[in-house]
């Protein structure tokens, strides 16, 4: 009677071992990743005479995109729906300016909707900090960009460099996004 | 005999263990946006809400799209983005804004900006996870200190700038 609960036990323990990882192995397939994290330390002003482009030149991770020459412009390789979040120090270069500047996103040198943010800047607030998230879908061969414009020629996205202390510098953008699905 | 209905018993189980968890693979998100300027009602919280729907799965958004439901349990990230503004001239003060679960105000996702003359659009944006369960409804309050404070939409008259929305609102479960 004991050796038939014994056998009953294993039975069922190796029967469950057996079963179970099947079909956890089915549910854990992994997804391709793809991600991007890209930065500025210099400071840009738009062309107010035409559509002008944020320029990056730092990339601190890259996996399953593709880099423009410039820094300008990122090609998706991975088909997916991205977070993407971006962090733009604004500045004004001239303390007697005031004034605002929008940055907003384009996919196939198209603006995307809903992208756009404005944020005013002026003597008593001569830098400021704008960021953005928002959902995308992107397919192969998706380029994109980020543009911006100002209210007027001394308003642009700032950094700051040689910090005391160690600080780090203060980069004018900051752009990560990466694959949800 | 016993052992083969064992056997047969063992694999149910396991199979309907694995039906109960196939939740946590499915994908679900969500996006609003919206082109309207909205202002909160002065001493009352107020809901904002996105009537334009950029993308949706699992999700359901209520006929006034000032909420969205959770379909599938998880955890999940949740961004808003505002664009604070004074409506008039002259006007100082501050914009509030959170998140509520299930009409709840949610502790530690509150933002303040203030917003003046020399600042006249300013932008707040709130980053949480939380846990959700099926059925739990999640909105945005805004509140503002001045009757001509609130969030601003600015349309764009160049066909190379896309205008400014009031208000993004963006979820999707991390696991």
């Amino acid at each position: 009677m004991v050796l038939k609960k014994i056998n009953f036990f294993v039975i069922s323990f190796l029967s469950y071992l057996f079963f179970i990882p099947l079909e956890s192995e089915e549910i854990s397939l992994p997804d391709p990743e793809a991600y991007l994290e890209v930065a500025s330390n210099k400071t840009q002003v738009p062309n107010p005479n035409q559509k002008s482009f944020i320029i990056t030149d730092n990339t601190s991770f890259i996996k399953n995109f593709k880099a423009g020459d410039k820094g300008i412009t990122f090609t998706a390789i991975i088909d997916g729906i991205y977070l993407i979040g971006s962090g733009v120090q604004v500045g004004i270069l001239n303390p007697k300016v005031s004034g605002y500047i929008d940055v907003w996103f384009e996919l196939n040198g198209a603006p995307i909707p809903a992208t756009n943010s404005r944020q005013y800047i002026s003597q008593s607030a001569e830098v400021a900090l704008m960021t953005n998230a928002f959902l995308i879908e992107l397919k192969n061969g998706d380029v994109f960009s980020i543009g911006f414009s100002a209210s007027g020629p001394e308003i642009g996205i700032v950094a700051f460099t040689n910090l005391p202390n160690n600080e780090p510098d203060i980069v004018s953008i900051g752009i990560s996004l990466f694959k949800i699905y | 005999m016993q052992i083969f209905v064992l056997f047969f018993l063992v694999f149910l189980n396991s199979s309907l263990q694995a039906d109960n968890q196939s939740w946590k693979n499915q994908d679900a998100y969500v996006q609003l946006s919206s082109v309207v300027t909205q202002i909160p009602n002065l001493g009352l919280s107020s809901i904002i809400s996105g009537e334009t729907i950029d993308m949706v799965k699992n999700f359901q958004i209520t006929p006034n799209r000032d909420a969205v439901v959770c379909q599938i349990p998880g955890l999940y990230y949740i961004s808003c983005g505002l664009q604070p503004a004074t409506i008039v001239r002259g006007v100082s003060g501050y914009m509030d804004t959170w998140f509520n679960v299930n009409g709840v105000a949610i502790p530690s996702s509150n933002s303040r900006q203030y917003v003046d003359e020399n600042l006249r659009v300013s932008q707040i944006t709130n980053n949480s996870i939380f846990q959700l369960n099926e059925g739990d409804v999640i909105s945005t309050g805004f509140s503002s200190s001045n009757p001509y404070i609130g969030i601003v939409y600015i349309q764009s008259y160049l066909s190379s700038e896309p205008s400014v929305t009031s208000y993004i609102f963006s979820a999707y479960k991390i696991r």
